[in-house]
């Protein structure tokens, strides 16, 4: 059984983790001026290209394959030729699935790895290396990385949701034989300014929660190399537990 | 004046008073490891005294605001024991963040520079370009240190700061490095060069201003 004394840790644990990824992203939105300097915008381009383009052939399989998916069920339920199939791919996929399944893919892929670079780095002395040339470790290393990260998780939702939509209607179109015209037809009937702005939200907020606890479990890292795997999983859990409460608040929101 | 340590109490030291006068040539040697690594950490600013004060340019490091010792430490090249070069980047890349960084100059610019210095040192003109496009860590620690010290050079510091430079190096090699720190001297007036050793014999062809052996807690002359 759980003492109230631990329950009481963990409590100030989260809460001080929380209003620490707070702070660190607090910190790295008054450092957006040093993109001035092409070394700093190197290292944004450089995160873009790792988190976002990177992960694109595994977001193109995945989007597509949630899309077939999605029509398979709904129209074994409600027919093939109703535009409830195309209704329900759209909500879905706009609403939920393309910020959720995007945010969950990069904080796989880059959460655990921006995590544990930074936290290598500082154990390392690297930090303290750059640091002793007179560059900031916050313009250099932390901002770009969540400037890189967010924007990648923007773009990624974007891209996984044409591609579950498109990529969806037109292997359905073939698979089931449904007319592709008919579906698209249906599919803008549905979709309105406010899904695709909700969705945006929802893909900035997922991506500054990511990049931020990835930054801040990297950071809080001391002395040992041991300490690595323990920061990065916190940094992994951190991201999906954020990602989820606030997938719940921004639905419940903008219902 | 250039450094300055002001009574001060860090890590095995105590009551720590010395200076280095600005265009001198200053050692020191610590009596272990253990001694020159706080001096050399108190030095860049990663460890804060106990008590006391550290002067850089007459700026008290620890009494002024973040980015005034980052503007600081952009006149001080640092030539860590181990280069303190940064592993994520290609040795070409290291050489070239600091200059780019501060000074906006492109790394296209600053190639043949690079490159004369690289062949000063004792490197093989034929294959710097693969050389350069390594990664750190493939690299053995004398050549991350006159890598560190490339870049170091890069930025014209005004003070240079060599954590067991001359330990790990071949005769010639060490005679190139010394040659390169004269006409760092020569470059400028008011340049300040200190290195810091836990081995005086690693040091003796060194000619100096100021020589300074710890003592127990503290530093005699």
């Amino acid at each position: 059984m759980i003492s109230a004394r631990k329950m009481g840790e963990k409590t100030i644990g989260v809460w001080t983790h929380t209003v620490g990824v707070f702070g660190v992203l607090w910190i790295a939105a008054g450092r957006l001026g040093a993109l001035r300097l092409a070394p700093v915008r190197q290292v944004v381009h450089r995160q873009i290209y790792f988190s976002g383009i990177e992960a694109l052939s595994r977001v193109s399989v995945i989007a597509a394959l949630i899309g077939i998916v999605i029509i398979t069920q709904v129209s074994h339920f409600v027919g093939l030729n109703t535009p409830l199939v195309q209704r329900v791919l759209v909500w879905t996929v706009i609403r939920e699935m393309g910020p959720l399944i995007a945010a969950i893919i990069i904080t796989a892929r880059s959460s655990s790895a921006v995590t544990s670079e930074l936290a290598a780095m500082k154990i390392n002395g690297e930090i303290g290396f750059l640091r002793s040339m007179g560059i900031d470790p916050i313009n250099y290393l932390i901002m770009p990385r969540i400037l890189g990260v967010t924007l990648s998780v923007f773009f990624l939702t974007f891209y996984f949701q044409f591609v579950a939509i498109f990529g969806g209607l037109f292997l359905s179109s073939i698979l089931i034989d449904a007319p592709l015209l008919q579906q698209l037809r249906n599919v803008f009937e549905v979709l309105t300014f406010q899904e695709i702005g909700v969705s945006a939200l929802k893909g900035l907020i997922f991506g500054l929660l990511i990049s931020g606890s990835s930054c801040f479990h990297g950071l809080r890292v001391r002395h040992s190399i041991t300490e690595i795997p323990q920061t990065t999983t916190a940094a992994v859990m951190q991201s999906l537990f954020f990602i989820f409460i606030f997938d719940g608040l921004i639905t419940v929101v903008s219902m | 004046m250039t450094i300055r340590f002001e009574d001060v109490t860090i890590g095995p030291f105590q009551g720590l008073t010395f200076k280095v006068e600005a265009g001198a040539v200053c050692k020191i040697v610590t009596e272990a490891e253990y001694e020159k690594e706080v001096l050399i950490q108190a030095l860049a600013g990663q460890i804060q005294p106990e008590k006391g004060r550290i002067f850089l340019f007459e700026k008290d490091i620890w009494a002024i605001s973040e980015k005034e010792a980052l503007g600081l430490f952009q006149r001080v090249g640092l030539v860590f024991g181990e280069g303190g070069l940064v592993s994520n980047l290609k040795v070409w890349e290291n050489i070239a963040l600091p200059v780019w960084y501060h000074k906006g100059v492109p790394p296209s610019k600053i190639e043949a520079q690079v490159a004369d210095l690289l062949i000063r040192l004792g490197f093989e003109a034929e294959g710097l370009a693969e050389y350069v496009a390594r990664m750190p860590g493939d690299l053995p620690v004398h050549e991350k240190q006159l890598i560190a010290l490339v870049r170091a050079l890069l930025m014209e510091p005004e003070f240079m700061v060599y954590e067991e430079m001359l330990k790990q190096l071949s005769p010639e090699v060490t005679r190139r490095v010394l040659e390169l720190t004269r006409e760092f001297h020569a470059g400028s007036a008011g340049r300040t060069s200190l290195f810091i050793s836990p081995d005086e014999q690693a040091l003796q062809d060194l000619e100096c201003d100021i020589f300074l052996r710890q003592q127990g807690r503290g530093m005699v002359s």
